[in-house]
């Protein structure tokens, strides 16, 4: 019997098992009684940002081509025998992969069959399998993929910010790379990667469904126990020094679009934040946001009376340690306009002083929200590690909206909102 | 997933359809009224949830409404319009925490009802009509929402292939109604449009969660009390559609990287059709699936697609295939896609696909268990189509079908419709 260590929300009366296996593997379970489904998510510490880093045993700088760990995640979907999807398909399971700046994951769900859903899982992306002649067909297929994305104006929109945004810092590369960079990627590289960030102590499974977290942690310990890892490489990622200002206050593009698109977003130098307090830095800068320029706030409300946004108008708040930003975006006839309205509305409200009644509204409105968010496995699947991995807690994520203060949003807000800080995406009509 | 609706019928002649289940946080409600998909109300239907969902006579502005909901832990709202089939649908959802989690005992249930009645019946109104100024600018968001299709390609090429297979015919037009129809829209003639959907048309509500069908019925009785002169719900007949001898071709381009394809199939077989859980088998082994014919097939086999796939829609008998490619690829894509259909008609169909697929077919049934809204959906449909059956006989009957029986459903498929948007290259349009 695996003992294993238990986190637990009252409020939400959900829990999350953890344990650390021999072989170093993390294995973290959610049990969700009564639930149909049942996700098996396999991720390691590695994403789009990691394209430098250094081997602690051989000393050696390694650089690869942008998109890398993207088209690794791609080629592990591929057996000796063709693609992964077609043993989980037998097993009548859904599978799928994801690639994003800080992590790689691997997930199926399924009804029945979990068990050997979940070896499945465990053995193919443990086992990888890349030939010159397999790597130069998938070159085809992401190809396409990096097209669609070239076609889709919010993604441009977005990542023209981000570019102007960051001068070196990787969040500007496409996660995908573009149809250059994963030219040069060959199946030797793929296997330094694979070798350097593969290995189960650099590695989380998590499982949510109504299964026994007991009896995953011994069935997966049973899966992997027998192979033989080696030591975990030592390995430290080389993120270049990004410069504090942004590289550009404003870019712009003109697609085929029926009406201007606008990104535009607030580089946050306060970085460094880890564990607790990232949360905490979380959980503030997004109810700061909604009380800001949520659906129910005044200024939402009068710029969409201006016509100067509608309900595609979004927000989000993203940051790891090593990067953080606050980012706005939607469709607008009049985009320069709207991004000055934003920007004074939040600075005025900022300089002003937020109504105490207002944060307390925006503080129910959260809680209310994160706990409804519990009902869908297919919503703690893709963010339990996500969240984990920047080491943080999702189920905290309610009990830390109980005890923020105003004060301490108002401060971190004031850091966020520099104008010096601003950077503006335009995707105009041709 | 033995859990199912209870229905009640109240004086008023609305149907109550509670599910009672203590998986969910929440108790999610969904108040839905049919209407025709028809050419003189398509816009009307799609600008009402717009305006309803600005202000109601509590609360006439849009941010009080908000900020109410706020104020109920961040009930969800949701006022959409929807096709399935020739009916077109006003669907108003919200989504309310249950008390017990948020030791606040504050009736959430019966506020988030009254926020849910007062939407679809009590707007704010001046002299008897619409606010004049939500109108205009509704009537403007929704022509911008309509010419924004195109942002989308291969949703812009999706709605293209439909205007071309159904013209003429009431499935031709698009959720979102015809910008041709807005300048005619005044407060008037909207708010008296209003009344009638409301007061006669069909009205059901579904209730699921951990709730009891008592408790419930006294509720909404209470709530949705109002008189009403409602015209019982009918059968709807199908327009006829005819397939042409040789399929339509339409080749248009635009500024694009990638080609989309989206095919027309007339499969003469809705959800009411004896031979429905075949057309899903066939449906499945075709293109629903990655282990699917045109998946394996067009994308892993050829290189030749990023994504490729086909759905049916249970209200109409259509099936259509999905497909993004290389701008010059289209007559070869056409080929290879017909192929498979071919295989599929021809029982060229392996023990495994089979298989695969009824297994793929009965974990899709049986996860909508865990999903409120897939459930609602799933008995709207039912309703819709005059249908009796629970997902539980659906998977059932699904168990028991065989290969003739795919091939025969196979045979009933004709290509009707090829709509292929591309790029402005040299040899565009050729």
């Amino acid at each position: 019997m695996h003992s294993m260590e238990i986190a637990r929300s009252e409020l939400l009366k959900e829990e999350v098992a953890t344990t650390r296996l021999d072989c170093g593997l993390e294995v973290c379970v959610q049990r969700k009684r009564g639930y149909a489904r049942k996700y098996g998510v396999f991720a390691t510490r590695y994403g789009s940002l990691d394209t430098k880093f250094r081997r602690a045993d051989t000393g050696e700088v390694v650089d690869v081509p942008d998109g890398l760990a993207h088209f690794l995640e791609h080629k592990l979907f591929e057996e000796e025998s063709g693609s992964i999807d077609d043993v989980f398909a037998e097993l009548g399971a859904y599978s799928n992969a994801f690639t994003d700046y800080t992590m790689t994951g691997y997930l199926f769900s399924c009804v029945d069959n979990f068990w050997p859903c979940l070896d499945t899982l465990l053995d193919f992306v443990m086992r990888p399998h890349f030939t010159e002649e397999n790597v130069e067909k998938e070159k085809g297929i992401i190809e396409q993929e990096i097209k669609r994305n070239e076609d889709s104006p919010g993604w441009q929109a977005t990542y023209r910010m981000l570019k102007a945004m960051y001068k070196r810092f990787p969040v500007r590369v496409e996660v995908a790379g573009t149809v250059d960079s994963i030219r040069s990627i060959d199946a030797d590289i793929l296997y330094r990667c694979y070798n350097t960030f593969y290995h189960p102590s650099n590695m989380t499974l998590f499982v949510v469904g109504d299964v026994a977290p007991d009896e995953v942690a011994e069935r997966t310990s049973e899966a992997l126990g027998n192979r033989d890892y080696g030591p975990a490489p030592a390995v430290e990622c080389l993120y270049p020094q990004e410069p504090r200002e942004v590289g550009a206050r404003r870019v712009e593009r003109r697609m085929p679009v029926s009406e201007p698109l606008v990104c535009f977003g607030f580089k946050d130098n306060d970085v460094g934040y880890e564990g607790t307090r990232l949360l905490r830095k979380t959980v503030c800068m997004e109810m700061l946001l909604y009380t800001l320029i949520g659906r129910s706030s005044e200024l939402y409300n009068e710029l969409y009376e201006a016509g100067l946004l509608d309900h595609t108008f979004d927000w989000n708040f993203d940051c790891d340690k090593d990067y953080s930003f606050a980012v706005f975006e939607g469709k607008s006839s009049s985009p320069d306009a709207l991004v000055d309205r934003v920007c004074r509305g939040i600075s005025d409200s900022l300089a002003g002083g937020i109504d105490r009644e207002l944060f307390e509204r925006a503080r129910r409105s959260f809680i209310g929200s994160a706990l409804r968010a519990f009902n869908s496995l297919e919503f703690i699947a893709y963010n339990f590690l996500d969240y984990h991995f920047r080491t943080m807690r999702l189920l905290d994520r309610v009990g830390v909206a109980e005890n923020i203060s105003l004060g301490e949003v108002i401060d971190l807000g004031k850091r966020l909102f520099d104008p010096e800080m601003l950077a503006v995406s335009v995707v105009n009509p041709l | 997933m033995d859990e199912w609706f209870t229905t009640d019928e109240l004086p008023n002649g609305i149907d109550l359809h509670v599910m009672q289940t203590s998986k969910f946080k929440s108790t999610a409600i969904t108040a839905v009224i049919y209407s025709d998909l028809a050419e003189d109300t398509v816009t009307l239907n799609a600008i009402l949830p717009e305006v309803l969902t600005r202000g109601t006579r509590r609360w006439p502005r849009t941010a009080e409404l908000m900020q109410n909901l706020d104020s109920l832990y961040g009930t969800g709202l949701s006022a959409i319009v929807g096709k399935r089939g020739e009916r077109h649908l006003l669907i108003f959802s919200v989504d309310v925490a249950n008390d017990a989690y948020l030791s606040a005992n504050e009736d959430l249930l019966g506020q988030g009802l009254a926020v849910l009645r007062d939407v679809m019946f009590d707007p704010v109104l001046e002299g008897g009509a619409f606010r004049k100024d939500y109108v205009e600018q509704e009537k403007l968001n929704l022509r911008r929402r309509i010419e924004s299709i195109i942002d989308n390609k291969l949703g812009y090429a999706f709605k293209r292939c439909n205007e071309e297979m159904f013209r003429g015919e009431p499935y031709s037009l698009h959720r979102l109604g015809r910008v041709g129809d807005i300048p005619r829209i005044d407060p008037e003639g909207l708010r008296s449009w209003h009344a009638q959907a409301v007061l006669q048309f069909p009205l059901d509500i579904f209730v699921v969660g951990d709730v009891a069908r008592e408790h419930v019925l006294e509720l909404v009785g209470e709530v949705f009390g109002m008189e009403r002169a409602p015209v019982p719900f009918k059968a709807h007949v199908e327009a006829e559609h005819r397939v042409p001898a040789q399929p339509r071709r339409i080749v248009e381009a635009m500024d694009v990287n990638q080609g989309n394809l989206v095919m027309g199939y007339s499969t003469g077989i809705t959800c009411a059709d004896p031979d429905y859980p075949a057309l899903l088998m066939a449906n499945g082994i075709y293109g629903a699936y990655t282990h699917s014919k045109l998946f394996q097939n067009v994308r892993e086999g050829e290189s030749l697609a990023y994504s490729v796939y086909s759905g049916i829609d249970r209200n109409k008998g259509v099936m259509n295939v999905w497909a993004g490619i290389a701008p010059d690829a289209m007559d070869r894509a056409v080929e290879i896609i017909e192929a498979q259909l071919d295989d599929v008609g021809s029982g060229r169909i392996s023990d495994d696909e089979i298989e695969k697929t009824r297994r793929a077919i009965a974990r899709d049934i049986r996860m909508m268990g865990d999903s409120p809204s897939a459930q609602i959906d799933y008995a709207i449909v039912s309703r819709i189509n005059g249908v009796q059956e629970t997902p539980d006989e659906l998977l059932r009957r699904i168990e028991a079908i065989s290969l003739d029986d795919v091939v025969r459903v196979a045979g009933r498929l004709k290509l009707d419709t090829i709509y292929f948007l591309r790029d402005e290259g040299d040899n565009a349009g050729a």
